[in-house]
C-alpha cells in the first residue's frame, strides 16, 4: 500500500508536489514493488517514525483511496452538465434531480466497488 | 548466376551482424507521488540478463538505444503529471513528462522516453521508472508497459 499515501495522512501539509523526484524534498522510492523512504530533506516537516507510519493500517487508505476515487468520478459527471445551468438555458426537474443525485451519491456510499452502487441515469 | 549471400554481406563496419537487445515487459502498480521501479521480464534478449527484477544488464559493451513507453488503469479523475524515466545504474538519464487529463474509469498514458544508454558489459544496467503524482496506477503489462533496447555500437 502506498507509503506516501500514509505519510500524508501524517502530515496533511505535505502536497505531492513535496515528493516529485526533481523538484521535491522528499522521495519515496519502490523498487519492483519495495517501498522505501530514499530521502528526506523538507525544511519544516520532520520524518514520521516508521512506528507512526505502520500504525496506519492499509484497509485505512484502501477505503480513503476509494471515496477520493467516487468523489473525482462523481465531480467529473456534475462538470459534464454544467452546461445545462447556462444561463439561457432552464433545467428540467429531472436534470435538477440528476445533478442532486450526484451530489449525495456520497452520502449512502463510500466506493464505487459498493454493493449495489450504481450511478444515477442521466435524463 | 545467382550468388548466395548471407547476413555478413550487408553488415556495415561498426554495426554488429548479431543484434545484442532486448524486449522487457512491465507489471505491478504505481503508487501516488512514489518513483516507481517497476518489476520487469524480459520477453526476448540476447546478450542481456535481469538481475533484482528491475535491472537490465547486458553482457557485451556498448551503446544501447533504448525506448520504454507505458500506460496502465486508474479510476481518479484530475489533471495528472505521469513522468518517465531511464535509468543507468542508479543515475536518472532521461525523464519526460506529460499532462494527461484523465475524466476517470481509463488509461493513464505515460510519455514515451528514449536514451543511448553507454554500457560496460559487466556492472553497468538500464532500468526504468515511473512517476504521478495521481492516485494508484495498475500497469497493463506486456504490451502497454514495454521497454526495447538495440546495440548500436561498441
Amino acid at each position: 500500500m502506498s507509503l506516501v499515501s500514509k505519510i500524508m495522512k501524517l502530515e496533511p501539509s505535505l502536497t505531492s508536489d513535496d515528493f516529485n523526484p526533481e523538484t521535491g524534498t522528499i522521495l519515496v522510492l519502490s523498487n519492483a514493488g519495495v517501498e522505501i523512504i530514499e530521502k528526506w530533506e523538507h525544511p519544516s516537516v520532520k520524518q514520521p517514525s516508521n512506528s507512526k507510519i505502520n500504525a496506519i493500517s492499509d484497509d485505512t487508505i484502501i477505503a480513503e483511496e476509494k471515496l477520493l476515487n467516487l468523489r473525482a468520478e462523481r465531480n467529473s459527471r456534475i462538470e459534464e452538465t454544467d452546461w445545462w445551468a447556462s444561463s439561457d438555458l432552464t433545467m428540467t426537474d429531472a436534470q435538477k434531480k440528476y445533478r442532486q443525485d450526484l451530489r449525495d451519491i456520497t452520502k449512502t456510499h463510500s466506493s464505487m466497488d459498493d454493493k449495489g452502487f450504481a450511478w444515477p441515469t442521466k435524463p | 548466376m545467382t550468388q548466395a549471400r548471407d547476413l555478413a554481406d550487408f553488415a556495415i563496419a561498426g554495426y554488429p551482424v548479431t543484434a545484442d537487445f532486448f524486449v522487457a515487459s512491465y507489471s505491478g502498480s504505481v503508487s501516488n507521488s512514489t518513483l516507481t521501479f517497476p518489476t520487469a521480464s524480459l520477453t526476448s534478449s540476447n546478450n542481456v540478463t535481469l538481475a533484482n527484477n528491475v535491472e537490465i544488464t547486458p553482457s557485451v559493451a556498448g551503446r544501447f538505444l533504448v525506448v520504454f513507453y507505458c500506460c496502465g488503469s486508474m479510476t481518479a479523475a484530475g489533471g495528472f503529471t505521469p513522468s518517465a524515466y531511464i535509468y543507468k545504474n542508479t543515475s536518472s538519464l532521461h525523464v519526460v513528462s506529460g499532462i494527461r487529463n484523465h475524466t476517470g474509469g481509463a488509461v493513464l498514458d505515460w510519455p514515451t522516453v528514449s536514451a543511448i544508454v553507454d554500457v560496460n558489459g559487466s556492472t553497468d544496467y538500464i532500468k526504468a521508472a515511473l512517476f504521478t503524482n495521481g492516485g494508484a496506477v495498475t500497469l497493463s503489462g506486456s504490451g502497454g508497459c514495454t521497454a526495447v533496447g538495440f546495440r548500436i555500437d561498441q
